[in-house]
């Protein structure tokens, strides 16, 4: 948006000192808000284990004593990433089950999920309000009350103790299908009659509108779908049986007391992906939205 | 039209593209896992036509009968792939050599040097026959006999004690090198010494303790043993390590239980809980031979000594039962009838590893080849019981799924008896009914039906004077005890508070479960005024711990040394076999007192039930049969007394030769026990006949106690909000249940 | 709702009537299996009486209602939701008005807004217990002695957790509904002399409206999973302002009271339902 005000030459100088005062503002925000509390946990993450008891005692529940939080762990040490990435061969097992569990989940969710959208936010047919309603309802339902009869399906279908357990349920949310059933809702009639009148059936319009048009939307629900995925517990825990399926959300609960260090150092690591993810997501999600051509 | 049909056949193709990658994925997935956990290999291929056939059948041989009771002195396998036993008799040494087949006595060798025990027997790679032992001074000699039956004693110099110390080197494992040198390992390394005596080099392994080491060997050049918790090559002419292997079995840290021995051509097989595996020379990969979950191998009383290669191609496994300290022979064989994995599989869910249960799986796999008993684990040692476990488990249970056999300890047991998980009892203990002791049986029997059962109690016990223990059994008494020293140690508030419920389970909880605002009263009032006496806090800063000299109960186990140290003055414990009261009884003794159950309150442990909807129920009810019967009930595994009369009665007369000592590093306490004399034995065991009233504190009121009382018993709140705070918590917990 | 025309294919033909569900078609399906038939089932479960086998009626309904622990979890969570729904909704726009005006859009504090959502539970849990446990972080820092844990205080820590986790996602809804917005409006509306005030609540405010029900919609479902942290680190049995649904539904699933939290389950559905069904039909009056 800052070059459309910097175009008005006269009002630059106050725009530019705004701007930097709320540049400014904005940063204390983050700052106070997340910023800090995440160094203290990256910190954390780097300290060996002798300064984590000394500081973090009683956020371990092994003591009492007075926290003292540190931005900068005194004897900085990469023991516990080296701890972590070396010697515990099932974080990586975990880590790569996480992302194939979460990546299929996410393709099925776009491959299924477009189209759905597409057919609430564009065509009228019979039943679509109660079907659009009953989809609402099942995403407000809480897992514990789906996980009993989920399981009776997926044993049914002789999926239990396979990656299949966790990810078929988890294409057929009806979340993904919400979120974009409202971005494809919102592009203007025009382009859509236009492809009309060029000749376009609703498939090609589909492909060739729907989707780059609405691809804010999709890419809103792809990053949206993969925190709640890659942070899911519940799912796996109850429908895998075989350690070896688990994904890296239920390695964290099991880190020990006598392994702190790695507490703190294996939240780091669960980190890293998203942030990787979201920086490119959001890369794709500017070009979304400028080659959609939404703005001309 | 034309286009519709178009998208229709597309999305057809999404579906069944998803659905067909979802079938083959998911194969190649569980495929991938299987490698991952031992604990679920080798399932059953369901609806194979011909499941593969052949696998080592197990079985015990009995040593003859006149050497069945004398103590073993020695073994050795020889060139000709017999084994040679050695037993103490009262005419010198007696020698039996086993070909796997039969017994046969042996020629007597001619007597060691005078005044020597041999505890050992080897032949040597020049091919002599080497004897060793220990003299009074526990000295180890060596010696072999010459051709006139002369005892030559041999690196005497190695062995002898050094300066300082009153006992001399301890080989774990020992041979003699072609060129005459010596191998000798110790507990915490192992060395080549030349004939005069010197040391050539060191060889690292790690420390073991025990005096015998089973996880070594000498092959050839090669000494192979653990060093660095990986099975290490060395070359023993010049001591450099030259190969190394991963410990066959995951997560073993315990390789004393682990046994090494050579398949003759330069490749190694390792005998561990889970089975037999063998690598060749350069192999990366350990093949499984013999399935140590199906049969002995894995029965937690059992350890194994020794194994040997038969020249039939059988394998013979020499063990020691913890509870009697006999060895025993089993010999294992190829059985090309029998299928390769049992045809049929009975599952067992447990929260933890429990011993008992393990017993019991490898005693009914062991009788019944047919079957295959698949233990699920849920969580690992130090791994707390969450809800996330119990979750799961209760959705496989609604859907009418789940193991065959349940342990129920940490588990809604009573919810589940009520929805109908659990199936009567009855019919599987019909023929052991009688047996079990008739305080707990009367406790888990309704209209004559029995839903679970506990196969294990332990028995809190209170030890001090008169008055000290009446304190620590009624609270009324325990808010005015005022003795010196306090009634209590040094210690925490929750552990304190735990033990106090269990202790007065009767009179503090009601019916339910739940417990009124008048005994909550007074057991907080009590607790505190007990507890301020005697230094106990809700938590412990550095200097606490070091000004009290808190003993950290944690590390230390169950025994209670303040009261033996006099720094309280009762000591409470919750025993769960006759070796764990040792120290009480020493300490009772010292002090002139007795000690006495709480109440009669057990605590019950291995609590089984059988799924109602399994599909197994024949299997389930054999496996319950067995958890009570004679083998899996007399056997000590430190879990829990017996709930079997007569194997309660067998500890009465077991005799041991058995002592624990204790000790602290910053002081000069110490205390020794030895095994009960049979007066103490019989009075443990009549404390446990007697007990009837089952006390299983509801873990969630209990947490809600100890969150709920910290701030009051750190003085930061009246007793009155503490009481509300428990209160409201404890209705909303019974609310819930409504 | 302002009425807007929406261009839909069966306008122009009644052929296309039908595509429409062809699109709908595998996701229904699957739709069908894994989460239908599962809340049929838990409806059936929920009609069931009592546990003697056959019979249906309405009894475990009765139970419900007058059991004080869902009484109190109801209550709990409206008032939970009704205190941290409107600050993370405005916390979050606030957040989304300012990346939207003042930075690039491949912006460092749009990530970095966003992290909260993406930090495992167990990590958060450590967090909270640096900053709020008894000799944590606030209490060191503002000299106090409160029991943020286990102590009526606990609510706003479950408020304060919720909108912190949640603001930047929230805030990734508002911003694309803000991108959504043509700049041709706000030239217009400029070129009218509206003051930046002006435009914001002339514009900005009225255009993303219309995402609003969606973001409030988001919130509400994420408002449900609040309860995770809490649980972790308040324990199962918390004080009696933060028991919530959640909670009651977590311990009537591991006492296998499977009846009551079907009916439950139900209930919540049944209620939740009412709003949507509103915003629904507001809608259809416009197309």
């Amino acid at each position: 948006m800052g070059c459309k005000y910097m175009r008005k030459k006269k009002r630059m100088g106050t725009l530019i000192r705004r701007k930097y005062i709320s540049l400014f503002f904005l940063f204390i925000i983050s700052l106070l808000f997340v910023i800090w509390p995440l160094c203290l946990l990256l910190a954390a993450s780097f300290m060996p284990e002798d300064e984590l008891f000394s500081r973090y005692l009683s956020v371990l529940e092994l003591g009492k004593a007075p926290v003292k939080p540190a931005f900068l762990p005194t004897y900085p040490s990469i023991m516990p990433f080296k701890e972590l990435l070396l010697h515990s061969p099932g974080f990586f097992v975990m880590f790569w089950n996480s992302c194939f569990q979460v990546f299929s989940v996410l393709a099925g969710q776009l491959l299924v999920g477009m189209p759905a959208a597409w057919a609430f936010a564009r065509f009228n047919f019979r039943w679509k309000k109660g079907l659009f309603l009953l989809y609402l309802i099942l995403l407000i339902m809480p897992y514990q009350v789906m996980m009993a009869p989920s399981y009776l399906v997926l044993d049914r279908l002789k999926l239990i103790d396979t990656h299949w357990a966790v990810i078929l349920p988890g294409i057929f949310s009806t979340f993904p299908v919400y979120v974009m059933e409202r971005y494809f809702e919102s592009i203007p009639n025009a382009y859509l009659e236009a492809a009309w009148v060029d000749g376009a059936g609703a498939l090609i319009t589909f492909i060739k509108v729907g989707i780059p048009m609405g691809f804010p939307g999709i890419m809103t629900a792809f990053l949206l779908g993969f925190f709640e995925y890659w942070s899911a517990l519940e799912q796996p825990l109850t429908f895998l049986k075989d350690k070896s399926l688990w994904p890296l959300a239920l390695y964290l609960p099991n880190v020990t007391a006598d392994q702190a260090s790695l507490a703190f150092a294996a939240g780091i690591a669960a980190l890293l992906l998203p942030v990787l993810l979201y920086l490119n997501g959001q890369t794709y999600l500017e070009e979304g939205i400028t080659s959609s051509g939404v703005k001309e | 039209m034309f286009r519709n049909k178009r998208i229709l056949a597309l999305m057809a193709g999404i579906l069944s593209v998803t659905l067909l990658g979802g079938c083959s994925l998911s194969a190649s997935g569980t495929k991938g896992g299987k490698d991952l956990s031992a604990e679920t290999e080798n399932s059953v291929p369901k609806g194979a036509a011909n499941p593969p056939k052949g696998r080592y059948m197990e079985e015990e041989i009995l040593f003859p009968e006149e050497i069945r009771n004398m103590t073993q002195c020695g073994r050795v396998q020889r060139e000709d792939g017999t084994i040679a036993f050695y037993f103490e008799s009262s005419e010198g040494i007696a020698v039996y050599s086993y070909d796997g087949k039969e017994f046969k006595k042996q020629d007597t060798p001619a007597p060691g040097p005078e005044g020597i025990k041999m505890t050992q027997v080897f032949i040597g790679q020049d091919g002599v026959t080497y004897y060793g032992g220990f003299d009074k001074e526990y000295i180890f000699h060596l010696w072999s006999l010459d051709a006139a039956g002369q005892a030559q004693e041999l690196f005497s110099e190695v062995f002898k004690a050094k300066e300082g110390m009153d006992y001399g080197q301890i080989p774990d494992y020992i041979q003699i090198l072609e060129n005459g040198d010596l191998l000798l390992s110790l507990y915490s390394g192992a060395g080549v010494y030349s004939q005069d005596g010197k040391q050539r080099f060191a060889i690292a392994q790690d420390y073991m303790w025990g005096g015998y080491r089973s996880s070594a060997f000498l092959a050839d050049n090669n000494y192979l043993t653990v060093s660095n918790e990986k099975i290490v090559r060395y070359d023993i002419t010049t001591g450099q390590p030259s190969g190394e292997f991963e410990i066959p079995e995951k997560n073993t840290t315990d390789y004393s239980e682990m046994t090494l021995f050579s398949d003759g051509e330069g490749g190694i097989y390792a005998s561990c809980r889970s089975g037999l595996y063998h690598t060749t020379e350069n192999g990366t990969i350990w093949e499984q031979i013999i399935d140590g979950t199906l049969n002995y191998m894995s029965r937690p009383d059992f350890y194994a000594y020794q194994f040997y290669k038969m020249q039939d191609g059988s394998f013979t496994g020499l063990y020691q039962s913890g509870s009697s300290e006999q060895l025993m022979l089993f010999k294992y064989t190829f059985d090309e009838t029998v299928a390769a994995v049992p045809p049929e599989i009975l599952t067992v869910y447990a929260l933890k590893e429990n011993p008992t249960v393990r017993q019991a799986a490898a005693v009914m796999q062991k009788n019944n080849p047919q079957v295959r008993v698949e233990l699920r684990i849920a969580l690992g040692e130090d791994e707390k019981v969450t809800e996330d476990v119990v979750r799961a488990l209760n959705t496989e249970l609604l859907n009418k799924k789940g193991a065959d056999v349940l342990i129920l300890d940490g588990l809604p047991a009573k919810s589940y008896q009520r929805k109908g998980i659990l199936a009567d009892l009855g019919p599987a203990l019909q023929s052991v009914r009688g047996e079990i002791l008739p305080g707990v049986l009367d406790d888990y029997e309704s209209n004559g039906q029995i839903y679970y059962l506990p196969a294990r109690i332990t028995m809190p016990v209170v030890s001090g004077s008169e008055e000290a223990k009446d304190a620590l059994l009624s609270f009324d008494k325990m808010s005015t005890y005022e003795g010196t020293p306090p009634l209590l140690s040094p210690s925490l508030y929750e552990d304190v508070l735990r033990n106090a419920a269990r202790l007065n389970y009767s009179q503090l909880f009601n019916e339910d479960g739940s417990i009124t605002d008048e005994n909550l009263r007074r057991y907080l009032t009590s607790v505190k005024a007990a507890g301020d006496r005697g230094s106990v806090k809700v938590s412990f800063t550095e200097e606490d711990i070091e000004r009290l000299d808190i003993v950290n109960r944690g590390v230390t186990g169950r025994w209670n040394a303040d009261y033996a140290k006099n720094k309280c003055a009762s000591g409470t414990e919750n025993l769960r076999s006759v070796e764990d009261s040792m120290f009480a009884l020493v300490t009772a003794k010292q002090k002139n007192t007795e000690i006495e159950s709480a109440n009669e309150t057990y605590i019950p442990a291995a609590m089984i039930g059988i799924n109602a909807s399994s599909q197994n129920q024949k299997l389930a009810e054999m496996f319950v049969n067995i958890l009570f019967e004679k083998d899996v009930q007399d056997a000590s595994l430190s879990d829990g007394f017996p709930v079997r009369s007569t194997s309660l009665d067998s500890w009465v007369d077991t005799e041991k030769s058995y002592i624990v000592s204790y000790s602290e590093n910053n002081s000069d306490f110490e205390i020794e026990a030895e095994w009960p004399v049979k007066k103490d034995r019989e009075l443990i065991i009549n404390l446990v006949k007697n007990l009837e009233t089952p006390a299983v504190v509801d873990e969630t009121i209990m947490q809600i106690i100890i969150d709920g009382s910290k701030d009051y018993l750190s003085d930061k709140e009246t007793v009155e909000g503490a009481i509300q705070t428990i209160g409201n918590k404890i209705g909303l917990y019974m609310a819930e249940k409504e | 709702m302002e009425t807007k025309s929406v261009f839909t294919w069966q306008k122009k033909s009644r052929v296309k009537r039908k595509s429409g569900f062809v699109f709908l078609l595998p996701s229904f399906f699957g739709v069908l299996m894994f989460m239908l038939f599962p809340f049929g089932d838990t409806v059936r479960r929920s009609l069931m009486a009592g546990t003697e086998d056959g019979g249906y009626g309405l009894s475990v309904y009765r139970d419900i209602l007058s059991n004080q622990a869902f009484r109190l979890a109801s209550v709990n969570t409206i008032r939970f939701m009704a205190v941290s729904l409107p600050l993370l909704l405005l916390i979050s726009f606030l957040f989304a008005l300012l990346v939207y005006h003042f930075t690039r859009k491949q912006s460092f504090f749009k990530t970095v807004l966003m992290l909260p959502a993406a930090i495992p539970a167990a990590s958060i849990v450590l967090l909270w217990r640096m900053m709020f446990c008894e000799d944590g972080i606030v209490n060191q820092l503002f000299c106090l002695n409160t029991d943020w844990i286990f102590g009526p205080e606990s609510f706003f820590v479950l408020v304060f957790a919720y909108v912190w986790k949640n603001a930047g996602y929230q805030m990734l809804l508002w911003l694309a509904a803000l991108y959504g917005i043509s700049d041709e409006l706000y030239e217009s509306a400029r070129v009218d002399g509206a003051g930046s005030l002006q435009r914001l609540f002339y514009i900005t405010v009225p255009q993303v409206g219309q995402a609003f029900g969606m973001i409030l919609f988001l919130a509400v479902v994420n408002s449900f999973k609040a309860f995770r942290e809490a649980y972790i680190v308040s324990g199962a049995y918390p004080n009696e302002r933060i028991y919530l649904l959640q909670h009651l539904f977590n311990h009537w699933y591991l006492n296998l009271d499977i009846q009551k939290m079907s009916a439950a389950a139900v209930l919540l559905a049944v209620i939740i339902s009412v709003p949507i069904f509103l915003l629904c039909r507001n809608k259809a009056d416009g197309v």
